[in-house]
């Protein structure tokens, strides 16, 4: 794992060292496609979402204004992103007219309804909360790493995961009454 | 840690192993920006002025301009019939696509593997032309191999056509015509000459559906690049092996898998109920007005033989962007017309029995466009929404019947699929033209190994047409109402009517869709298959 810095790596990206910016999308990958996901519901599409933004975002990258704030930031493109491509699926959608999914196996990529659930709630959650879980559940990081990207203390970082997973559990208990 | 904690943690932990399973796109992505930087201009362009500055300079241009000239911009004689006549020499040609997809086709033997790893799903198949059998595995078809007898295409068939896969050329021959234009490049330094393939749709209407690059000297392709969509293409670069697979083992299926014949049918009484299925769908009358009513929108279908239109109404909350909730009115008898007075047409679609014409008018997408797509002759099937009354008629893999299983609605029987951790039920109703009333699909728990129910959709009021035919009113998922629908046959003089009043505007007329459109200033997009 590369130990660098967002801010390092940023600022390697800038300078031409695309192996830098492959390095700082690997790290963020999963937390975009999770952003990704929560709006669009299907793998392939959020996947696509994804490859955009990556794109996107090195395009942009000059333009960021604090290189520490690479992973906001690029969550934002992302969410911009999939939301454009939301409302191109939702037009698509009305000529399917595909009542039922379920039957069609192959690759249709969606995710379940569960999993769809838990993701929208994830989104949901205050931002701190939000990055701590993202950074956790779907990048993989461990409580020490999450406490070293964040700049916070790592029993605030315990805190702020036990906080957000018991508002989870309500919201997720609401949901299926 | 509390339960409630523990389980919210597993559910996440569960999530992220899900989004960690899924492939990288940094590779692909990381493609694109490198792409990005060919786009660059380059520094050459900026040395031209200052070699014009010089008499020596300009001279020098001018001499290097002309041998330019003849060395290279010189029209030379290629054709793409050559290009496509020069593999011929060859054993074996393989085309390795940036997406991964790899396509070898043995000249001698017309034997054709493809190969691509997609989405997590892999897949490798083989095509022997001369026996007309197929075989295939494909990791979503659960622990067995394919195999298919198919038949083979009469003469002519090309070693070209083997070779980039355009054996199979639904469509191709039925566009109006197709054009091909020839212009010089590059490929990484070298001088190539390059086709543009475009085909010509409903009033010249022309979209780019392939390219190739061949070497000029030795009329060899070299790239090929097949597109899918205007801005979706696919792009592999040719070789000339002097060996390949000899089967699809060769290109990693998994060995020891039981062969499957009949798309994994395997069965009698399933084939027959499958079958009786796909018959209830063709059976369907051909003059059909079809309304639904789903999240908030209305939909209309008409159908006319193989011809359909489909028009979708809906209240835009245009702050929002979002469909508003909508009252329509208890009866169904003139939905239509309370549709067209009170809610905004968002979507038209009309198939004319080739082609499929699309005229999207969301508020937030301020570009109204009017896609024009190729779809052949059979597509109707996949536009009619009571489709769905018969979701096992496309399900691949090999499904069983089962009698008196706990849980079958009386009447009904159990066509069961099992594979991948995953089992999907279709309870079929053989008294009422074969319709799913019932269909259930469980996920296999990693941890407990138990079957967990992932969703359950029924088809319920079933009603039947003065036809004869049957068709569900009422869908529900997960007990919840999700559609709605309304079956009326339609008279001629009902036709008539709706034709006639609306025929000014193309009512079934692509053309006439087309010329509106671009009277009041649409993009038309065409787009090929």
């Amino acid at each position: 794992m590369n130990t660098q810095s967002d801010s390092q790596l940023v600022k390697a990206a800038l300078n031409g060292d695309r192996n830098a910016y492959g390095c700082l999308f690997e790290r963020h990958e999963r937390s975009i496609q999770a952003v990704a996901l929560a709006i669009l519901g299907d793998y392939n599409a959020a996947q696509d979402a994804v490859q955009e933004s990556f794109v996107t975002a090195y395009r942009k990258l000059s333009g960021l204004r604090k290189a520490s704030s690479f992973g906001p930031w690029i969550r934002k493109i992302a969410r911009h992103q999939a939301i454009q491509m939301y409302r191109g699926m939702q037009e698509r959608e009305y000529a399917k007219q595909r009542i039922i999914n379920t039957n069609d196996v192959s690759d249709d990529g969606r995710i379940d309804e569960s999993n769809h659930r838990l993701l929208e709630a994830v989104m949901r959650l205050p931002k701190h909360e939000r990055t701590v879980i993202m950074l956790r559940y779907f990048d993989g990081h461990s409580t020490r790493m999450i406490s070293e990207m964040t700049g916070r203390p790592v029993g605030t970082v315990t805190m702020q995961l036990s906080r957000a997973r018991a508002r989870l559990h309500e919201w997720l208990k609401e949901n299926m009454k | 840690m509390k339960e409630h904690d523990k389980q919210i943690e597993t559910r996440l932990e569960n999530l992220g192993d899900l989004l960690r399973s899924r492939p990288s796109v940094t590779t692909d992505g990381m493609k694109k920006i490198e792409q990005l930087e060919q786009g660059k201009p380059s520094r050459r362009a900026t040395l031209m002025p200052a070699l014009f500055k010089s008499g020596i300079g300009l001279a020098a241009c001018l001499l290097i301009g002309a041998f330019l000239w003849f060395a290279i911009a010189w029209p030379t004689s290629i054709t793409l019939a050559d290009v496509h006549k020069s593999i011929e020499s060859k054993t074996w040609v393989l085309i390795s696509y940036e997406d991964g997809m790899k396509e070898w086709a043995n000249l001698c033997k017309r034997r054709c593997f493809l190969t691509y790893n997609r989405n997590g799903n892999f897949y490798v198949g083989m095509r022997d032309h001369v026996n007309g059998i197929w075989r295939a595995y494909h990791s979503n078809w659960g622990q067995q191999i394919h195999e298919e007898p198919f038949d083979v295409r009469p003469y002519p068939q090309t070693p070209w056509e083997y070779a980039v896969g355009d054996w199979d050329d639904h469509g191709r021959s039925e566009f109006t015509h197709i054009v091909v234009e020839k212009e010089n490049d590059t490929i990484d330094g070298r001088q190539v000459v390059r086709f543009d393939t475009y085909s010509i749709g409903p009033l010249d209407l022309r979209v780019l559906t392939q390219q190739v690059w061949a070497d000029p000297q030795t009329r060899l392709p070299v790239r090929i690049r097949k597109y899918s969509r205007p801005d979706e293409f696919n792009t592999g670069d040719f070789s000339f092996p002097e060996t390949g697979p000899s089967s699809i083992y060769d290109l990693n299926a998994p060995k020891g898998l039981e062969i499957v014949r009949n798309w994994g049918i395997i069965e009698p009484a399933t084939r027959a109920i499958v079958d009786a299925g796909k018959g209830a769908l063709q059976k369907l009358p051909d003059k059909m007005l079809i309304v639904y009513k789903r999240n908030n929108r209305i939909g209309i279908y008409y159908r006319i033989g193989n011809k359909l239109r489909h028009e979708t109404y809906a209240k835009i909350d245009v702050k929002n962007n979002s469909p508003l909730p909508i009252e329509p009115p208890e009866t169904d008898e003139n939905l239509r017309e309370w549709a067209m007075h009170n809610l905004t047409l968002v979507q038209l679609r009309v198939y004319e029995g080739k082609y499929e014409y699309s005229l999207d008018e969301v508020p937030w997408k301020p570009e109204v466009k009017l896609s024009v797509e190729y779809c052949g002759e059979d597509w109707i099937d996949t536009r009619l929404p009571i489709r769905g009354q018969w979701p096992y008629t496309h399900n691949v893999g090999p499904m069983k019947v089962l009698e008196n299983e706990p849980g079958t609605p009386a009447g009904c029987v159990l066509l069961r699929w099992e594979g991948l951790g995953l089992r999907r039920d279709w309870y079929v109703d053989p008294e009422r033209d074969y319709i799913c009333v019932k269909q259930m699909e469980f996920r296999k728990d990693k941890e407990s190994d138990q079957l967990i129910e992932q969703s359950e959709v029924e088809r319920i009021d079933l009603t039947r047409l003065s036809s004869g035919q049957w068709y569900a009113r009422t869908i529900k998922s997960s007990g919840e109402t999700v559609a709605e629908f309304e079956v009326k046959l339609l008279t001629d003089s009902k036709i008539e009517q709706l034709t006639g009043k609306d025929e000014l505007e193309g009512f079934f007329n692509g053309e006439k869709l087309i010329k509106s459109a671009r009277d009041k200033g649409i993009k038309v997009a065409f787009w090929a298959r």
